[in-house]
């Protein structure tokens, strides 16, 4: 081990990966190409940080994180169950055309909250966003518990998607898709008996759920 | 899009001769693309069409597994798998063992273990020990591993199981009583199972066990959180049970410095506990030890005092902590 007071930030290294990534991702990311955007995310995220966000169009990021966007057909019924977020990637997004069908909406709240904090890290202006059907629709996500289902198609509920709700509401400064005290119940329960918080009611506290 | 059939993926099944592959449509400016690689483009390209057709069928079935393999994090393959499983009323007691053998080699998949969870929903009480066979097996490989432990509380909430599992939590805690997640289980079985009686009724058991356990590793830190956790929300009971006092002042006269037993003997100060003069006694000697030149001063200020330098690490935090103590 070399001397502690050698070790650098090596910030070179650490812009070029960042930047790579945000050109192409190798082709081992496959196998987490449902989280495209989320890892997009991570990318960008990363240059921001690093003060390097010129080295990307920030404008074609935006056109295209946008166009991962679920939009309800004119007559539906917003109200009908489905979220209108985000897909994560092209392989859960399927053509329009069959969008009343609700296994066609892959919209994600995770994947929602990584578009919406790319689009903001990018210099998008959130309030044009069209957010309508977004945030009446991510109510339905939310369970009788107060935890939040990330799809409308069925998965775990869990504090993480709790977060992704309270992050997507808080980026679009606009709480009305959230139950605020129900998600505080869930939150309070998900502590553990040492004071610190599970994932779910009664799991072992994890520093990632603080 | 060229497809090759290179070698075994769908291309070459005579069974898919009718289908037409769905290619992915990136748009128009694709940003931060993925080098697929040809066989998983493939793949994806048979089961996009299947898909988006809603095609519930064996052979639609027998795609999603090559999806999977590729790609078991993909929450749309799973779903089209339950779809099609309920159309063709398969068997779910083979779909288990199916998953199973997938999650031995992801163990840490959501996906996966939702599946499970979905599957034990639909097979009920009967498929309960299988579960918590399956989770111990995860839990040997890997003690903490959170998917099996959500998973495992779940069957037995839901599907029954309560019986064995405080004895089992006595195993995990022999084999290692440092296992905080065996810790966590235990605090899970005394306070909801339903054979047991509630917390209550299991403290004054629990308090000796923990203690035990305390003094054989000082420096484990579970216990005193575990001891901590059986007054939860019972300051009172707390202050009044001599053996909590008794255990932080038994392991301070065998190790001056042990943090666990300075902070509690203060969460106890702090909540009312009348110093015997035993305790009393202890601080002074602790006092003289840490920090002989420090100053008189009252109990709850000289035992932060003592732990802002015997916790260094958290030298801010008792910093912090003695501002809050009222004058």
């Amino acid at each position: 081990m070399g001397d502690p007071e050698l070790a650098r930030f090596e910030r070179t290294h650490h812009v070029a990966f960042f930047d790579a990534m945000a050109a192409e991702l190798p082709e081992d990311y496959a196998s987490q190409e449902v989280n495209h955007l989320t890892l997009a995310y991570f990318a960008v995220g990363g240059l921001s940080l690093l003060r390097e966000l010129e080295r990307v169009n920030k404008d074609e990021i935006a056109k295209w994180v946008l166009s991962f966007q679920v939009h309800p057909e004119a007559n539906d019924d917003v109200g009908n169950g489905q979220f209108f977020g985000f897909c994560g990637s092209r392989s859960t997004q399927f053509p329009l055309d069959n969008v009343k069908d609700p296994c066609f909406n892959g919209s994600h709240l995770a994947s929602t909250y990584s578009a919406l904090a790319i689009l903001k890290i990018v210099g998008y202006d959130l309030a044009s966003f069209d957010s309508k059907a977004l945030l009446s629709s991510i109510r339905k996500l939310q369970q009788p518990d107060g935890s939040f289902m990330p799809i409308h198609i069925g998965a775990e509920t869990d504090l993480r998607f709790v977060y992704c709700a309270a992050a997507i509401c808080s980026m679009l400064d606009d709480w009305t898709g959230m139950d605020k005290l129900k998600a505080q119940e869930y939150i309070r329960n998900c502590q553990s008996y040492d004071g610190g918080f599970g994932m779910v009611p009664g799991s072992e506290s994890h520093v990632i759920h603080h | 899009m060229e497809h090759s059939g290179s070698g075994s993926g769908p291309a070459s099944w005579p069974e898919m001769a009718d289908v037409v592959p769905m290619p992915q449509d990136d748009g128009p400016s694709p940003v931060v693309p993925i080098d697929y690689r040809d066989d998983f483009r493939e793949v994806m390209d048979y089961f996009r069409a299947l898909y988006f057709a809603r095609e519930l069928s064996a052979r639609a079935l027998r795609l999603t597994v090559e999806a999977i393999e590729l790609n078991p994090g993909n929450y749309t393959v799973w779903h089209f798998r339950r779809l099609i499983l309920e159309a063709l009323g398969s068997d779910l007691l083979e779909e288990m063992n199916f998953v199973n053998e997938i999650a031995e080699r992801n163990p840490k998949n959501y996906q996966i273990w939702h599946h499970k969870r979905w599957l034990a929903e639909k097979l009920g009480p009967d498929i309960a020990n299988n579960e918590l066979e399956f989770t111990m097996k995860t839990l040997v490989i890997d003690a903490k591993n959170y998917h099996a432990w959500s998973h495992r509380q779940w069957v037995i909430q839901a599907l029954g199981g309560w019986e064995a599992e405080l004895q089992y939590c006595n195993q995990l805690l022999q084999e290692d009583i440092f296992n905080n997640s065996a810790w966590n289980q235990r605090y899970l079985v005394i306070t909801r199972s339903p054979l047991l009686g509630g917390l209550a009724v299991m403290r004054d058991s629990e308090v000796d066990y923990t203690i035990e356990a305390i003094l054989a590793n000082p420096q484990n830190e579970s216990p005193w959180r575990y001891l901590k956790g059986l007054y939860k929300g019972d300051n009172n009971l707390l202050i009044s049970d001599d053996r909590i006092s008794g255990v932080c002042l038994k392991v301070l006269n065998n190790d001056w410095s042990c943090v666990f037993a300075l902070s509690l003997l203060l969460d106890l100060l702090r909540l009312g506990l009348q110093p015997s003069d035993e305790l009393k006694t202890t601080i002074e000697a602790v006092k003289n030890y840490s920090d002989p030149q420090m100053a008189d001063t009252d109990l709850v200020t000289a035992v932060c005092s003592i732990l802002q330098k015997c916790d260094p690490l958290r030298v801010n935090y008792w910093s912090w902590y003695k501002t809050t103590l009222s004058s």
